[in-house]
């Protein structure tokens, strides 16, 4: 057969488990004896190697069963998980990485790499370790801890055998009602065992011969069940076990056959099943070997894993619909001209002034906003998977330096733009490399400095209005102002009399070329990364803000806009230009009259109920010729956490702004964040508030200076 | 509670069972059982007074069940089965209880 075979859902598949298992072998690090993050490693492992070999990638299902194998003896209990496993099964996951670039056409992948991994791995196997060939692994607790830690992020089903004392109603208790308790747990499958139950002559009617499976599938802990029987644990023979787990996952493709179940069970031994034939279980119960009610039992107890697995399967096809990137941004564009369409066609109508054409135009805009939204909620993407790529990054580069320290993220779920969080990866490196080689002091420092000696860095990330903050916190040696100011000098950053702030002193590390390092190591120092972070924080329209108190750490918070294609303006006329405000930034509009301006006495501020605050004349800023009105009006717009008013002819009003990035040889060009296409096919050029801020006040201290 | 009543042909018994069937008249409820095991070839019962009932209930009537079968006699139930009924043998997990698929009759339909 000569069949072309897409290896695309495969590759992506693997690409997906690969930083999936690389989430797994952290958390393990962190928790080594946890038997559920074991077989989550080598369910990922298990998966990759298999649908490698379907779809050909033979090296890599050939070296991932290595690797698997190893990780099966740490899931068996054979070995303990050790740093070294980890490390080892670590940079498998690398080297699984890099067959697959080369697969799809990137550099090939190391081979000698893999055989040392390989070796290494092998090394680590007991009967290597009992010929004395290789060290025994060293520290870590074996892994085959005491009971496995069960957490409540997902359901599990316990199988819950009950068997109360024959006497049992004699104290008052009625079994019925521990059932009942436990159906308030969750779901639950209830079969009685009444084998016991003795001919209708023999039968004392005061006596309970009845016993209980019960199937749980729960979000619970073993310890809530056991509660349920904490006042019968004497009068009763209770035995719990977690069945979806240890043995159910390791056959996952077709569950349990039922001799199987009732082996593990040991409701029959391997001869009986043996003889007996299919149906299985019809025969067992003829032969007499085990009453209906334990086949029964036993079949439950399949249904109800077969069951969960189904539903694993349909929620998580429900889940997600892959679909290329490209897609996305295709779509988006032409939201963005159906945007600007409509924009058109509300204006057409109103101009023409029919009342039908206008409630049609009103339908349109309502259902292009609905499909903005939906467009736009496509596009966003939690944040956690970049968060997650720095534990990685964070783990190796301690290491590296011999620091010790700890990644804290918080805001996971925080959700931003796609564009944004590609373009946010870069940024986030450089400055948590920075917190790790500049920040956080080595161990011995940290001691003698009465600190924690393992270092601590926050990545967090919070909402707030149209914009997304993310803090990148340490607790380190923090940035000391008066070096800072030093080295500006001698860079020529500043001049000497210069009159710093300290927050200005601080944000001199964004500066090009720019580095405090005593010596260049390979992660930081070279004055290269922190300006790269600024320029790409602003290319994406964001902000950067320092905190910093010396000696006790450093926060560098990153504010970006939540999305990059669409925003909400406000539209603003000046003559016949318009142009468009972030709404996300207005506060409010008031009018300023001549007498305002005469009363301000040539300062551009203007009293705003008892609060001062200065503007900006759009009109001189650009330099557009005519004369004002009377009255002219004030956006009044937070920039930088201060009230600036920006002074337009007329305000026209809300504007849903499709942002169209402009060419490069505009002048004033850095003060817009953009153009956008009116309804009336006009142009509006979208103004950057804190730029223009900015660049003013640059230009007023140059003119202060001058004078 | 509990009356007896035999067809004219001493063939066929109705024991029909009131109000509450618990462990508290457990002794009593197999005790009328009993007879009526001794006095019909084939049993009915009508449980379609019943109020409450418990594990007890179940048991004796299961044993009864099964006795029965084995003597190649019938235990069947007649009349209305209380919804309480299906609720105690829901809650006690006695969905198939009285042995093989082919004489679990006493329950057919109790639960459907």
């Amino acid at each position: 057969m000569n069949v072309e075979i897409d290896t695309s859902a495969f590759t992506e598949e693997a690409y997906e488990l690969l930083s999936e298992l690389e989430d797994s072998l952290l958390e393990l690090e962190a928790s080594p004896t946890d038997q559920e993050l074991i077989s989550r490693v080598f369910r990922a492992m298990h998966t990759i190697k298999g649908s490698g070999a379907m779809f050909g990638f033979d090296a890599v299902a050939e070296f991932t069963h290595e690797v698997e194998t190893v990780f099966d003896m740490a899931r068996n209990g054979t070995i303990p998980v050790t740093k070294t496993l980890i490390d080892l099964t670590l940079a498998a996951r690398d080297q699984i990485r890099a067959m697959l670039d080369a697969a799809a056409g990137g550099e090939p992948a190391d081979q000698a790499n893999a055989n040392k991994i390989i070796a290494g791995l092998r090394s680590l196997t007991p009967d290597k370790k009992s010929a004395g060939a290789a060290p025994p692994p060293s520290g870590a607790p074996p892994g085959k801890g005491p009971a496995p830690a069960v957490d409540a992020d997902e359901p599990h089903i316990f199988r819950v055998r009950f068997v109360p004392n024959a006497d049992i109603f004699g104290t008052g208790t009625n079994p019925l009602l521990l059932l009942n308790e436990l159906r308030d747990l969750g779901e639950c499958r209830v079969v009685a065992i009444t084998d016991k139950i003795p001919e209708f002559e023999d039968m004392d009617p005061e006596t309970c011969y009845s016993g209980w499976e019960i199937f749980l599938t729960a979000q619970i802990a073993e310890n809530a069940i056991r509660d349920v029987f904490i006042f019968v644990e004497d009068e009763c023979e209770l035995n719990i076990r977690l069945i979806d787990r240890d043995q159910a996952m390791r056959d996952q493709q077709d569950g349990k056959k039922l001799g199987q179940i009732l082996l593990e069970r040991g409701d029959i031994n391997p001869k009986e099943l043996e003889t007996a034939l299919l149906p299985l279980g019809d025969r067992l119960v003829q032969a007499g070997v085990i009453s209906h009610d334990k086949v029964k039992a036993a079949l439950t107890e399949q249904q109800v894993i077969q069951e969960k697995q189904d539903k694993k399967k349909t929620a998580e096809t429900a889940t997600s619909v892959r679909v290329p990137s490209d897609k996305l941004d295709n779509l988006v564009d032409l939201v963005g001209e159906l945007v600007t369409m409509q924009a058109r066609l509300t204006q057409t109508a109103n101009t023409i002034g029919d009342h039908t054409l206008q409630l049609i135009a009103e339908e349109v805009e309502r259902l292009t906003a609905e499909l903005r939204d939906n467009t736009m909620s496509i596009r966003m993407l939690t944040i956690d998977t970049t968060f997650n790529k720095f534990k990685r990054l964070v783990r190796d580069l301690s290491t590296e330096l011999g620091k010790e320290i700890e990644l804290i993220t918080a805001g996971g779920e925080t959700e931003l733009d796609k564009t944004v969080i590609d373009q946010l990866n870069d940024p986030l490196v450089h400055i948590i490399r920075n917190s790790i080689d500049h920040g956080v002091e080595p161990p011995d420092v940290r001691r003698a400095r009465g600190k924690n000696p393992v270092g601590k860095i926050t990545l967090a990330a919070i909402h707030s209005g149209a914009s997304v903050l993310i803090r990148v916190e340490d607790d380190g040696a923090g940035l000391d102002a008066q070096k800072l100011r030093a080295k500006g000098i001698e860079k020529g950053l500043i001049s000497a009399d210069d009159d710093l702030t300290e927050k200005e002193a601080f944000l001199l590390i964004f500066a090009a070329g720019f580095s405090t390092a005593a010596k260049i190591t390979n992660v930081s120092g070279r004055g290269v990364g922190m300006d790269v972070v600024r320029r790409s924080i602003e290319g994406l329209r964001g902000s950067i803000d320092v905190a910093s108190v010396l000696g006790k750490g450093t926060t560098i918070t990153l504010k970006l806009p939540l999305t990059l294609a669409i925003i909400e303006g406000l539209l603003v006329m000046v003559e016949e230009e318009y142009f468009v405000l972030p709404l996300a930034a207005v506060e409010e509009c008031v009018e300023l009259s001549r007498e305002d301006v005469k009363k301000a006495h040539g300062r551009h501020v203007i009293n705003v109920r008892g609060e001062i605050i200065p503007y900006i004349r759009i009109r001189d800023r650009f330099e557009i010729s005519g004369t004002a009105p009377e009255i002219e009006q004030i956006v009044i717009a937070e920039v930088d956490e201060k009230r600036i008013g920006f002074v337009v002819d007329k305000v026209v009003g809300q504007h849903q702004t499709v942002i169209k990035t402009l060419g490069k040889n505009f002048q004033h060009s850095e003060e817009f964040s953009g153009a956008t296409i009116l309804g009336n096919g006009g142009v509006a050029l979208i103004l950057d508030l804190n730029k223009m801020v900015r660049y003013v006040e640059e230009e007023e201290i140059r003119a202060l200076d001058a004078a | 509670m509990f009356h007896f009543s035999l067809d004219s042909a001493r063939s066929v018994g109705t024991l029909s069972l009131s109000g509450d069937l618990t462990i508290r008249n457990a002794a009593e409820f197999k005790e009328a059982v009993a007879n009526a095991m001794d006095q019909a070839k084939q049993l009915e019962l009508n449980i379609s007074e019943v109020e409450r009932l418990d594990l007890t209930t179940l048991q004796i009537l299961c044993a009864a069940h099964r006795t029965l079968l084995k003597k190649g006699r019938t235990l069947s139930i007649s009349g209305s089965i209380p919804s309480i009924f299906r609720e105690t043998m829901q809650q006690a997990g006695f969905v198939e209880c009285g042995g093989d698929k082919e004489t679990s009759g006493l329950w057919k339909g109790v639960m459907n």
